[in-house]
């Protein structure tokens, strides 16, 4: 499904990745691990086309998208930070990716309303972004995503700075959103027992590069 | 940057980069060619320049600290005290600053005695009038920013209110105040609009002088070396100004970037010392502000000291008066049009090129170095050789006023191109938005307000325009500040009093833009 | 994306540059009916059937008869709109300034204080009008090559308040050199020769007075004296002269020699005797000219417009609207006009040459004298 295959990335000739690859299958949840300053962001934002990559390449379904621009790829990021649009609302801020796409009306409105169903928000679709608590903001971002039906969702550090009840609940109902929907999922986190209570197989992203690299 | 966006920069530059290099900088290097051709650089040393030199510095000085001894107070109770009307007030006393300098001349034509007439003492006082809203803007923008608890760190250490601000405040504010000063200094160094209706023939800046000596006097070759000579002042202040204002931002760099401060100063006025304070200081500045504007309307609808709509009947249908007010709006249509895009083209390019395109935003400030007066000077002497020759093309004043409202758009739109987080593009992208449509859907949207305060603020700027107007003024294109000016300085009671109603529309409708553009600033958290 | 981008701009560029375009077909259809027919027909211009209408820029105080040019449009089927462009030394200006590319086509009302600068940058094209022959020959004189085509002549003199001096039983004064005696100090009002042609023409008779050498002593003695420089002659006579329908307080000012007989024919209900008088050996001789702006395409058109300017019922009209005598020696003066008005025998005056070389370091001396 999702093949990464010897990337190397370098910022300002400081490598950051080193030949790494990584295979995830169709419908897997796979958790990445590692302190931080190792890479983890650098290789979400490769994945789904933010960032310029030295050397290597990465495939989805059989076919190199290495060079394919971010918005073609049909991947979706959680950024760490949400990144939720500060001038749309809650239900806009979903219906974002529905617009862009050209998606009638009628058939947004459902779709959005479905997803912060989904995500337990429907009560805060007019909300404003400032107003959202941490966890509930998070919960945006995740439905924002997930509306836009992408191949693959990348999960930087999504449950970072939320802490204890919040925390399990939030992991407990990403985990049954993503299992129920079978969505090809990439989560990265430091934090080991996150990684293993979500994921189908955790990985350590210092294990990740090939051996006789550079 | 996105690449997309990157790559886009040279072709958002072509065009700034083009009508600055057309407008701006072939006009003053053609200015600086001809004044060095002319063999009458002795000018400089003659004691006519001396004494214009002199005037206009003095008054500038003065000026200057007039503004800030009115300033400070009202800065003083805007960014510590919670009161109603806090955010009218500051309003209020950003009104003047947006008013065409003619309308601020005729106002104090007004209130003053006739003995103040034609006084230096008449001019310092319009100046001050102007400049204190903008002053009050740049000190309270600093002094709200300033920790509470650094006054009460310096309270329990002993320290008295007056201590307190001596000690701990001043110091804080003083590159706000360092930098509000420099600006003030330069608006009334080259204080045109007020010099002309104000100074009579005795007062003149070198702004003025230009205009005498090339529209007057028919001596252009000593016009253009005033011109050399006050693009040679200006520029070295506005490198002092800019380089003050660089280490002002180092300094406020570690300050939060999005949003207000945490902590709020303002607090409600407790002892009867701090409400007095307060209350005088508002009620004050508030009916300082209103009183001569108040004069002019009023002036409109008397004759001879009886009520008489006269002058506003007659405003209505005199024809030149009305084809006037239809230049004066169709100028501002134009000049917001063409000002905007061009200032957002500049805008993106500045910010999606790098430091690369900084050049762009260095042209496009140029206007302000070079003052409107020099803008219209250079345009007449530049563009009179076929086949450019478009010293009577009516699109010349819209023009220069476009020149004059750039570098405004372009600071009220690049800081909020420049803060708008990197990650909220990502977020676009990864959801499928093409360069264009990431373009519309984040950075379009999210300048949106700015581009509405600057169309407001280059409307106004266009309806005010003095300086350049006067010099491409042609016979069946007066704006509404080139008639009040006309009206004002011919004698008879409705004459005047129809410069007072054309004044007075126009203070209407810069109040109107200053409503306009405070409510934007002010709504919604975030942008 | 970079294409596409290319294109939104390219799109904003044409919306701007439509809705200027829009902009401009409303200035010219809205303010200047005439000046845009005048545009689209230019090329076909000298065909007598079509309509032409001429601009003629004059001097904001130009106010003939009001219906003074429907003889010549009735005549030669040219119509004629005057346009108002500031003082005179404003509106030569910006007649300079646009040399060959003129913003009308005939210009009134450069006089022979500022005739060299109008010269000197070739604003005109010269035109023998065919009433040549019935001109003030002295005026003619200024123009060898009839660069330009005087119209009307006056003089600017000393005018004073007559029932003021009378009250206090002062004489007035009748001399330059009595204005810096300490009985008139204060009195005086002086429109600045900076900005207004009388002005101008006042401070030059001072220089043909006392010489090149005397004349800035004798400001020197002006200013301590008192005197009170104004922006223009209107507001000098209306607004600060004491004489005139002003409530001003200062009794002497620069003027016309004309300005009397004004007083007595536009003053309702007419006072019996004349309020204000001149005094005759104040007076400098003014010439004003008009000329075909070089760059008109209706020459021959303007031709016909000089020599309606310079005809007899035209010039008929200047003494009670502008007060100003006719140039053509055969046109009759109206009798109040004689009756009131002075006409000095030798009055002051300037040799040309001199003033082009010399105006603009005068008028700075001036300055420094006076105003500063």
């Amino acid at each position: 499904m999702l093949d990464v295959r010897n990337l190397t990335v370098s910022y300002e000739s400081t490598p950051v990745l080193k030949n790494l690859s990584i295979y995830i299958g169709r419908g897997e949840i796979i958790a990445l691990t590692g302190p931080s300053g190792s890479g983890k962001t650098t290789l979400l934002r490769c994945i789904a086309g933010l960032e310029a990559t030295d050397s290597g390449s990465i495939w989805m379904h059989g076919e190199e998208i290495t060079k394919r621009p971010a918005h073609l790829r049909r991947i979706g990021l959680v950024f760490q930070d949400n990144q939720l649009f500060p001038h749309l609302n809650v239900a806009e801020n979903i219906a974002y990716s529905l617009k862009l796409q050209r998606v009638a009306k009628n058939e947004r409105n459902h779709k959005v309303a479905e997803a912060l169903e989904l995500v337990g928000l429907a009560h805060l679709a007019k909300r404003e972004i400032v107003r959202l608590s941490g966890g509930e903001a998070k919960r945006v971002a995740v439905a924002r995503a997930l509306v836009a039906q992408p191949e693959v969702l990348l999960l930087d550090e999504p449950l970072a700075g939320l802490d204890g009840e919040l925390h399990h609940r939030l992991l407990d109902d990403l985990g049954s959103l993503l299992r129920s929907r079978a969505t090809t999922t990439l989560h990265v986190t430091h934090d080991h027992a996150e990684a293993s209570a979500i994921a189908d197989r955790v990985l350590d992203i210092r294990e990740l590069a090939s051996l006789g690299d550079v | 940057m996105i690449l997309a966006y990157r790559r886009a920069a040279p072709w958002l530059a072509v065009v700034p980069v083009i009508g600055m290099m057309l407008f701006v900088v072939a006009p003053a290097l053609n200015i600086f060619k001809m004044s060095l051709r002319f063999e009458s650089l002795k000018i400089l040393t003659t004691q006519t320049t001396r004494n214009v030199v002199w005037f206009t510095s003095w008054q500038a000085i003065l000026s200057t600290i007039l503004v800030l001894f009115v300033a400070l107070p009202i800065a003083a109770i805007t960014s510590n005290f919670k009161f109603v009307g806090r955010r009218a007030l500051i309003s209020l006393v950003s009104v003047p600053f947006i008013l065409p300098a003619v309308v601020v001349g005729a106002a104090f034509l007004e209130i003053l005695p006739g003995s103040l007439h034609r006084s230096s003492l008449a001019i310092i006082a319009a100046h001050v009038y102007f400049n204190v809203g903008l002053a009050v803007r740049i000190i309270s923008t600093r002094w709200e920013q300033i920790h509470p608890y650094l006054d009460d760190a310096a309270n329990t250490l002993g320290a008295s209110t007056i201590r307190t601000f001596l000690t701990v405040t001043l110091p804080l504010l003083r590159t706000a105040i360092i930098s509000a000063s420099l600006l003030v200094f330069i608006m009334c160094f080259t204080s045109y609009g007020v010099v002309r209706i104000l100074g009579g023939p005795a007062r003149s800046t070198i702004e003025t002088e230009i205009y005498f000596r090339a529209m007057q006097l028919g001596d252009v070759s000593g016009a253009l070396i005033m011109s050399v000579l006050q693009i040679l002042v200006i520029g070295a202040l506005i490198l002092l100004v800019t380089s003050t204002r660089r280490s002002k931002n180092r300094h406020s760099k570690n300050s939060q970037k999005f949003g207000q401060s945490v902590y709020s100063r303002l607090r409600n006025p407790r002892s009867i010392a701090q409400k007095i304070f307060v209350i005088t200081i508002a009620s004050v500045s508030a009916v300082a502000v209103v009183a001569p504007l108040v004069s002019v309307a009023t002036r409109s609808i008397l004759l001879r000291e009886k009520l008489d709509t006269t002058a506003w009947r007659s405003v209505l249908s005199d024809s030149t008066i009305f084809s006037s007010l239809m230049t004066s709006l169709r100028y501002a249509l134009i000049t917001v049009i063409i000002s905007t895009t061009i200032g957002l083209l500049g805008a993106c390019a500045v910010v999606y090129g790098g430091s690369r395109y900084k050049f762009v935003s260095v042209l496009t400030a140029l206007p302000v170095v070079i003052s409107a007066v020099t803008l219209g000077l250079g345009i007449i002497i530049t563009f009179d050789v076929s086949p450019i020759d478009w010293r009577g093309a009516w699109l010349m004043m819209p023009l220069a006023h476009c020149l004059v409202a750039i570098p405004i758009v372009m600071r009220v739109i690049s800081p909020v191109l420049r803060d708008l987080p990197s990650g909220l593009r990502d977020a676009s992208r990864t959801l499928g938005a093409s360069a264009w449509q990431m373009w519309r859907t984040i950075d379009l949207r999210i300048i949106r307000r700015a581009l509405v305060t600057s169309a407001a603020l280059a409307s106004a700027v266009s309806l005010g325009e003095f300086g350049a107007s006067s010099f491409l003024v042609r016979h069946n294109n007066e704006t509404l500040p080139l008639t009040i000016a006309r009206l004002l300085s011919r004698p008879g009671d409705l004459i005047q009093a129809q410069a007072y109603a054309i004044a007075t529309v126009l203070i209407v409708a810069c109040a109107g833009i200053i409503a306009v553009v405070d409510r934007l600033g002010t709504r919604e958290p975030g942008f | 994306m970079n294409r596409k981008s290319i294109r939104t701009i390219s799109l904003l560029l044409v919306m701007v540059t439509v809705t200027v375009a829009g902009c401009a077909n409303n200035t010219t259809t809205s303010t200047v009916p005439s000046a845009q027919s005048s545009d689209a027909n230019s090329a076909t211009s000298s065909t007598p059937n079509e309509e032409v209408t001429l601009t003629l820029l004059a001097y904001d105080s130009f106010t003939p008869s009001k219906n003074i040019f429907d003889a010549f449009t009735r005549d030669t089927g040219i119509k004629v709109e005057v346009a108002l462009g500031g003082d005179a030394g404003e509106l030569v200006t910006k007649a300079t300034l646009t040399a060959g590319n003129p913003q009308g086509d005939v210009l009134w009302g450069v006089d022979n204080t500022l005739l060299s600068r109008a010269l000197e940058a070739e604003l005109f094209v010269p035109y023998a009008t065919s009433n040549l022959a019935d001109l003030d020959k002295t005026a003619l004189a200024l123009v060898a090559n009839n660069e330009a085509t005087p119209v009307d002549t006056g003089d600017v003199c000393i005018n004073y308040d007559v029932k003021w001096f009378a009250d206090r039983k002062i004489p007035p004064p009748l001399t330059l050199r009595a204005l810096t005696s300490s009985t008139y100090a204060n009195l005086l009002v002086v429109p600045s020769p900076i900005a207004s042609s009388p002005g101008l023409a006042f401070m030059l008779a001072t220089i043909a007075e006392f010489g090149q050498d005397g004349w800035e002593e004798y400001w020197k003695q002006l200013r301590q004296n008192g005197v009170l420089i104004v922006d223009g002659w209107t507001e000098a006579y209306y607004t600060e002269f004491s004489g005139s329908s002003g409530k001003g307080e200062r009794p002497i000012v620069v003027s016309y020699g004309s300005s009397p007989p004004a007083e007595m024919i536009y003053a309702s209900p007419v006072p019996k005797t004349v309020p204000t008088a001149v005094a005759a050996l104040t007076c400098y001789r003014q010439v004003e000219f008009a000329g075909i702006l070089r760059g008109t395409k209706y020459l021959r058109e303007a031709q016909l417009l000089i020599d309606y300017l310079t005809d007899v019922a035209f010039q008929e009209d200047l003494p009670l609207t502008l007060f100003v005598y006719p140039v053509n020696t055969k046109a009759r003066l109206p009798v109040e006009f004689v009756k009131y008005s002075l006409r000095p025998e030798s009055p002051l005056q300037l040799d040309p040459q001199l003033i082009a070389s010399q105006r603009i370091v005068w008028l700075d001396m001036f300055t420094n004298i006076v105003l500063r």
